[in-house]
Formats: structure tokens, C-alpha cells, sequence
């Protein structure tokens, strides 16, 4: 009992000698500009959706300790969007008043990048689209002034948020077309079942001022667009499923449909675009694409064991990177130097540089378990 | 040769210009119960309901219309013919009590055409036809009370 004693007052005595007290309580906020390598992993939380979240992380650090920078929710599968001229991002989200159950309350929040706190809310009519995390569910339009929330009861519209003055505007019916897509002004476009696309005009206060059609210019049954496009410079690329690229201009008053072009070379064929991200646009303007052999009918969210890289002004494939593992998504860094990142088929997000196609690593023990979508940090 | 493909052709027309209830159904389940549910029942507030109720826009010219101009209609899938069946089907199915006396099947010729010019603004629409067929029909007029 006395030997017992004296080692207890032994550990006691070297134990206060070795750890330096750490101050607590201690709040840190990140840079208004994040580092260019910063990536936000975005986790649909698919086996508990009420809990889905935001992870910043340095995709550049092998350190797990200190790669993890910060951490934001987002409720009931979350959509995202960043702002470029203000340190704010938006993510819609949808909360019942019991938990599970209840009233519907749907809301478009505001994240601080600084505190990644919520600095404001908008609330919505509880129509958002309750679907997997994708891109143009949430959109900025004229000067970033406008945000459009993309909505499916499953009747469509687009809800439109006055986001400077954090207010609610109105709701434009977008029959039969779905997602938001940027065109200049005070317009944005969608994508229609019948193998058009809409354009919708709005007036000053956010009301829908004209709207026009294009003609049909995709085949819904035979060859469907994906609506994963990447946009360069005001054009929409939309790859389709049997890797054809449909560019569509969106700079103007009214959509210009412009001429298609081939994923595939020669030797490429099987080839096809697949997965649940499947596009990604670098600093350059370059568009890739994650793509997968011996494609077939159905195969259109297969995961992709390569990235293409295109050059759009050119339309041809300027790069090629093996991934280490198959990925269901892909996502750029927005800088010179750019790192792609992808969701790999064990849902672990692989960093990969561009410019050697060299694997660099595997970002582990970042706490996110679906991580669906992968942004470059603006 | 060019014979033999005018007989393929007309036999294929033959065979697929008999409606059929069953591929009808199979249809209604595959592009249209997602959202209208089995029974045709909706989700209130948010799809409308079909049961008991589609049938009362044959009661004017732009509600029998409005069911092939609608968006999920339209813009269906389906090709003509078999939208055509399809609402033939639906309309018998789920909404015969509400159909007036003078109710004749949709044709291939009018969905054709119908579809083709798609409604722009659904709601809105929707509830114009209604309340002007309402203001002659009473049980209309009751159905939509009750719907609020």
C-alpha cells in the first residue's frame, strides 16, 4: 500500500513537470483570403442527413493534426455556394421543428470565412430541392447581388434573394427545367427535360421580367446532357452521357447553343464521363473531366479512373491523370499551380498535382465520412 | 424492299395503335407515380391530387388542354401515342365520376399538337381553369373548398 503510494506521488510529480499548461478557451479566425491550396470538403452526411458539414482543410499538409482549419454545418443535404467579392459563402439548408419531423423550415445561411459562423439567414418557401449535394443548386447573378435558390415540390422554380440586403424577393416558375445556371445581368438559364434550355430575365426587384426557350438541341432519351457543367468564362460545357461536349454561351441576352465536340480520340472508344462530380475547371480555363472505360447504358455515375483534361478554345485533351484509386468526384484549386482533388471510391478525398499528375496524398482523419463535393477555396 | 418496309411499318402502326390498359398502367408507374403516388392520390399542398379530381377539366376546352400542356406531360418521355393511352387510362381510372357526359378520348393528332406548345406558367393556369369551370359546376366548387 505504501509502495503504492509513493509511485502514485512519483507519476503525479513527473507528469506536472513535462506538460505546460495550455491556455483554453482560446477562438482562432481564419485569413479573409485563404491560402489558394485551402479545399472545403463538402459532407452530404448521406447515413444521418440532419448533420451534413463543411470541413476546411490545407489539401497541401501531410500533417493531420494541422491540416484541419475549421469546420461549418449545413442541415438536411445542403446545397453551396461561394461568393468571389465578399468573404462569404451560402449553403441552403432545411430544418424540422421536431429534429426529424415537424414544420419545414427551409433557409438560405450565411457563412462567415473568417469564423465560419453564421452571420445572417434568409428564410425561404420550403420548396428547395431536397437532392444530393450537386452544383447550381445556388447561384450569384448580376454582380453577385442576386442569389437564386433552385427549387422542386416537384413542380420547379427558382427563388430569388436579395443577398446584400439579406431579403427574400420572389419565386420565378421554371416548368419542366431544373438548376441554376449564371448568365450576365440579371438572368439565369435551365435545363429542360424537352432537350431545350430557359433563360429567364428578371426585372429590378427580382421578378421575372421575360423569359425565352431555345430550340431543342439534345436528345433526353438517346444521349441526355449531364447537367454537371463547367463553366469557363460565361460558357457552359455540358458533357454527355456518351461524351460529346455541348457548349452553351451564356454572356449574352439570350442562349447560344454552339457546336459540339468529342471527349474521345482516337483509340478512346468505351471511354465515358461518369460520377457524381464529374466536371472541374481550373485558373487557366482548362475543363476536366472524370472519365471511365468500357462505359454502358447506365453507367453514367460509375466512378472515374482517369481525369481529362481539356483545353475548350482548342477542344482537345491536353492531360491525362491516372487516379491511384477510382473517384466519384473531382474538384480544382483555383490557382496557377492547381491541386485536383477527388472523392475516392472509399470515400477518402486523394490530392493529386496537376502539373506531374503525380498522387500526392490521402487527406485522412479530416472527419468527414460522404464527402460528395470538393470546392477550391475562392 | 421498299414494299416490304411500308408492310413492317404499317404492321408496327397496327400493333401500336391498339390501346392497351396495361401498358397504360406500367407507363402511369414508371414516368408518373413518383410524385402522383399509385392511386393517383398527389401530396397535398405540393402535387396535386388526380383521384376523384382530374376529370373535371373536361369540363371546358382549356382544361382538357391544360392535361397535355402541363410540363410533366409534355415534356414526358413517352411519345405521342403513348401519352395519349396513358390519359385515356388515367382519366377512366382514377377520375371517371367527375368526367361530363360528353367526354370523348384524347386523340394522337390533338396531344401532338398540344404538347408541342408547352404551359409556360402551370399554376397560374390551373387555377384560372379551374375557377371558371367551378362557377358551373358545384361539385367543383365544393372539391376546391375542401382543398383549402
Amino acid at each position: 500500500m505504501k509502495k503504492l503510494i509513493f509511485l502514485t506521488l512519483l507519476f503525479a510529480s513527473t507528469a506536472f513537470g513535462q506538460i505546460q499548461p495550455e491556455p483554453a478557451g482560446v477562438i482562432q479566425t481564419l485569413p479573409e483570403s485563404w491560402p489558394p491550396h485551402w479545399i472545403i470538403v463538402q459532407d452530404g452526411a448521406f447515413f444521418h442527413m440532419n448533420s451534413g458539414k463543411f470541413i476546411v482543410v490545407d489539401a497541401d499538409s501531410d500533417d493531420p493534426a494541422t491540416r484541419f482549419k475549421g469546420m461549418f454545418n449545413g442541415t438536411f443535404i445542403p446545397q453551396f455556394f461561394q461568393a468571389e467579392s465578399r468573404p462569404e459563402m451560402y449553403v441552403t439548408e432545411t430544418f424540422y421543428s421536431r429534429g426529424t419531423r415537424g414544420v419545414r423550415t427551409d433557409v438560405l445561411t450565411i457563412w462567415d470565412k473568417q469564423t465560419l459562423s453564421p452571420v445572417a439567414e434568409v428564410v425561404l418557401p420550403p420548396k428547395r430541392a431536397s437532392q444530393m449535394p450537386m452544383n447550381y443548386h445556388i447561384q450569384l447573378v448580376d454582380d453577385e447581388k442576386l442569389a437564386l435558390v433552385y427549387n422542386f415540390t416537384p413542380a420547379t422554380s427558382v427563388s430569388v434573394i436579395d443577398i446584400v440586403n439579406r431579403t427574400f424577393l420572389g419565386e420565378v416558375p421554371t416548368p419542366g427545367c431544373s438548376l441554376v445556371f449564371p448568365m450576365a445581368g440579371r438572368a439565369f438559364a435551365s435545363i429542360c427535360t424537352d432537350g431545350s434550355m430557359l433563360s429567364v430575365q428578371l426585372d429590378e426587384d427580382g421578378q421575372q421580367a421575360s423569359t425565352a426557350r431555345t430550340d431543342v438541341f439534345f436528345d433526353a432519351n438517346n444521349d441526355p446532357l449531364m447537367e454537371k457543367a463547367a463553366m469557363v468564362d460565361g460558357v457552359a460545357y455540358f458533357p454527355t452521357f456518351l461524351g460529346r461536349m455541348v457548349p452553351v454561351d451564356m454572356r449574352g441576352e439570350s442562349l447560344e447553343v454552339g457546336d459540339t465536340w468529342s471527349l474521345l480520340g482516337a483509340g478512346d472508344d468505351g471511354w465515358r464521363p461518369g460520377g457524381l462530380a464529374v466536371t472541374g475547371t481550373d485558373g487557366a480555363g482548362r475543363i476536366y473531366v472524370l472519365m471511365h472505360p468500357d462505359g454502358y447504358e447506365g453507367s453514367h455515375k460509375d466512378p472515374g479512373a482517369e481525369v481529362w483534361v481539356f483545353d475548350p478554345a482548342t477542344r482537345q485533351r491536353v492531360d491525362r491523370i491516372a487516379l491511384q484509386l477510382p473517384a466519384i468526384s473531382i474538384g480544382l484549386t483555383r490557382d496557377d499551380n492547381p491541386l485536383l482533388v477527388a472523392t475516392n471510391i472509399n470515400l477518402e478525398v486523394d490530392v493529386y498535382d496537376v502539373a506531374s499528375g503525380e498522387f500526392q496524398r490521402t487527406l485522412s482523419d479530416i472527419g468527414a465520412e460522404t464527402p460528395f463535393l470538393l470546392h477550391g477555396a475562392n | 424492299m421498299i414494299l416490304r418496309l411500308v408492310v413492317l411499318s404499317l404492321m408496327f402502326a397496327a400493333v401500336h395503335a391498339t390501346a392497351d390498359d396495361e401498358r397504360a398502367h406500367v407507363n402511369y408507374m414508371l414516368h408518373c407515380q413518383g410524385c402522383h403516388l399509385p392511386q393517383a392520390e398527389g401530396f397535398a399542398g405540393r402535387v396535386p391530387p388526380m383521384k376523384d379530381f382530374v376529370g373535371f377539366f373536361l369540363h371546358s376546352a382549356e382544361g382538357r388542354d391544360f392535361l397535355i400542356r402541363v410540363p410533366g406531360v409534355a415534356h414526358s418521355a413517352l411519345d405521342d401515342f403513348e401519352i395519349t393511352e396513358l390519359m385515356n387510362w388515367l382519366l377512366q381510372s382514377f377520375s371517371a365520376a367527375q368526367l361530363p357526359a360528353t367526354f370523348t378520348p384524347f386523340t394522337v393528332d390533338e396531344v401532338a399538337g398540344l404538347r408541342r406548345d408547352p404551359e409556360s406558367a402551370p399554376e397560374a393556369a390551373r387555377n384560372e381553369i379551374l375557377s371558371k369551370i367551378a362557377a358551373d359546376l358545384p361539385t367543383l366548387a365544393v372539391a376546391l373548398a375542401h382543398e383549402e
